[in-house]
């Protein structure tokens, strides 16, 4: 239970970084933050205590089916990483080529710059 | 069975890594890959109509893997049907782009391929994950081309589309783990299945996420203003396929996960059908206001969008049947009117009415296409969009006649920006010296495809209502559900 709120609080925090902040890089990392809140629930879901690694190396099927964890949300959450891996690629590059059109990355004066 | 319209997707994937190759050769060709890429996947798109044309829905399988397990790919009426739009749009894109775009080319191509191959892959997916997957390929190329002139507005529009298209994308993957954590799959007719008879919050919440995340892709009311300032600053063309296309693939996702998972709560309609009434008289009375064509154009894709919501909230058949039918028409509307505001913006380089006014000299063939777009966009008989509209005021009518009086009202404003902006540009008064017009073969070729398309569909309307019958009949649970679980 206890990892679930935590997952929730970095989300949150994340999600407060996003909106609330000007810098255009604090909000792209509450962008980070709050993903990564989203794949500690996704693991968090497929957890298991005491769960061994889901590899199977004994054929022991019934046996594996009761003791490991869930693979599955690991697999999404590694395909989201990239995902989010190539957002934060592409914010920060539009990043680098607003600071050198606008000279800041503050985006309420962004905002009056662009006129 | 193998559903061949889902080819389209590793064939616009493998068109931008072939455009990123051939750069490297000659730039030239560079057009020609592309236009091929949009040909043979249109062929894809064409050879999938007999499959489902029954009214049969379709599903495949990746790799014999069976279905609750494996990749499940998904095809009917309505699927295929946007994928043939797509397959139009995306070719008129691709020929429209090869004058309008004159530097960079390679990377503007590959950007747009992925940002189709993205599209293709949100319609024919039956998979929730993968929906979230599609969805991300879909917005990361459209954040590259929005910042693709890499002007000030356009870098501006670009960043603040990126975390807010991010901050849906994040919830949707939310709600996909809640789902998932309910349910323990990822398949939606599974899921659909496990979740009947299931009432916990979880799933109010889950519902919610998804929908709130997927609203901000469709572009409704609270969420437009990114939208605006995307479609205003990206290069015309991209402008043109977000307007027509995106914003409808946001609209389909909603509705295939809402009909399908969730059997479309009451709640959700009446969310759908308020927003959407929002949405229709806020874009139409700001567009009146606007002094940029591609902005007021924008406004009037936010109107349209709505129009469709409210058709769909009003949740009867006949609702429904017209909202689908005007999202295609609306999608050739939009497409052709940008396309037009493209080549304007071409010759004079300004998008500002105030400074169009006469600044072209007046060329025949774009001055037509622009008045069939205002007019077939404001529901004029004979044109595409009164057919649709036309439906949609009777089912307005059967539920709450207030509504379709707001909805014929929202029409005569449409047609009020809409003449404005046509006599502006084409018989206002030149301030300084008229540019000769003279459209290069790749401009006229979209321009008069797609006027002839609304002008078939306008005149034949019942073979739009055909279609949207059956694209309605994709929206049934119980047999989407039969076809994939078996």
């Amino acid at each position: 239970m206890l990892v679930y709120v935590l997952a929730m609080a970095v989300i949150v925090a994340g999600l407060y970084a996003m909106v609330m902040k000007d810098n255009l890089i604090k909000k792209l990392l509450g962008m980070g933050i709050m993903t990564n809140g989203i794949h500690v629930f996704l693991i968090a879901i497929g957890y298991r205590a005491g769960g061994i690694v889901p590899i199977m190396q004994d054929l022991d099927f019934q046996r594996f089916s009761l003791a490991a964890v869930d693979p599955l949300p690991q697999a999404l959450v590694l395909t989201s990483i990239v995902i989010n891996l190539s957002i934060m690629a592409v914010g920060l590059s539009i990043c680098i080529l607003i600071y050198r059109r606008f000279g800041t990355l503050d985006s309420s004066r962004i905002r009056r710059l662009r006129g | 069975m193998i559903l061949y319209s889902f080819f389209t997707v590793p064939a616009y994937m493998a068109t931008a890594f072939v455009i990123i190759l051939v750069s490297l050769k000659r730039d030239s060709y560079v057009p020609f890959v592309a236009i091929t890429g949009a040909l043979i996947s249109l062929g894809f798109s064409l050879l999938a109509i007999p499959q489902v044309l029954p009214g049969t829905p379709v599903s495949m399988q990746m790799e014999e893997w069976v279905a609750p397990y494996g990749i499940t790919i998904f095809g009917d009426c309505l699927s295929i049907t946007l994928a043939c739009l797509i397959s139009i749009v995306a070719l008129m894109t691709m020929i429209f782009s090869s004058s309008y775009i004159r530097e960079r080319r390679a990377k503007y191509y590959a950007l747009l391929s992925l940002l189709f191959a993205g599209m293709f892959g949100v319609v024919h997916t039956g998979d929730v994950f993968n929906l979230f997957v599609f969805l991300e390929l879909l917005s990361i190329a459209s954040y590259g081309l929005i910042a693709f002139p890499r002007n000030r507005s356009a870098l501006e529009a670009s960043i603040k589309y990126l975390i807010m298209g991010s901050l849906g994308t994040s919830l949707l993957l939310m709600g996909v783990a809640f789902l998932y954590g309910l349910t323990g799959s990822l398949n939606m007719a599974d899921i659909a299945v496990r979740l009947s008879g299931m009432s916990s919050p979880a799933v109010a919440v889950s519902f919610g996420l998804i929908l709130t995340g997927l609203g901000i892709k469709a572009g409704l009311v609270p969420f437009h203003t990114l939208h605006l300032d995307g479609y205003t600053a990206a290069p015309t063309p991209v402008s043109a396929v977000l307007a027509a296309l995106v914003a409808n693939i946001g609209l389909y996702a909603i509705l295939r996960v809402s009909f399908i998972l969730f059997s479309m709560p009451f709640v959700a309609l009446q969310i759908l059908l308020w927003f959407g009434v929002i949405s229709m008289v806020l874009g139409a009375v700001l567009a009146l206001r606007q002094s940029n064509l591609k902005r007021m154009l924008a406004y009037s894709g936010v109107s349209q969008v709505g129009f469709i919501a409210v058709s769909v909230g009003l949740g009867t058949s006949l609702g429904l049947v017209g909202g689908l039918f005007h999202m295609v028409n609306q999608a050739l509307i939009e497409g052709l009117l940008f396309f037009c505001a493209g080549a304007v913006v071409y010759f004079a380089k300004t998008a500002d009415l105030d400074k169009l006014s006469g600044a072209l000299k007046s060329d025949r063939l774009l001055s037509f296409s622009f008045l069939i777009g205002v007019l077939a966009l404001a529901g004029i008989p004979l044109f595409n969009g009164f057919a649709s509209k036309w439906i949609i005021y009777m089912a307005a009518l059967e539920v709450n006649p207030a509504l379709a009086l707001l909805a014929v009202v929202v029409s005569a404003i449409t047609l009020a920006y809409g003449l404005k902006a046509y006599s502006v540009i084409f018989s206002g008064n030149p301030l300084g010296k008229a540019v000769d017009v003279r459209l290069p073969l790749s401009m006229k070729i979209p321009l008069v495809l797609l006027a002839a398309l609304i002008i078939i569909i306008g005149v034949l309307p019942w073979i739009g209502i055909g279609v949207a019958n059956l694209m309605a009949g994709g929206l049934d649970s119980a047999s989407y559900i039969q076809e994939v679980h078996i």
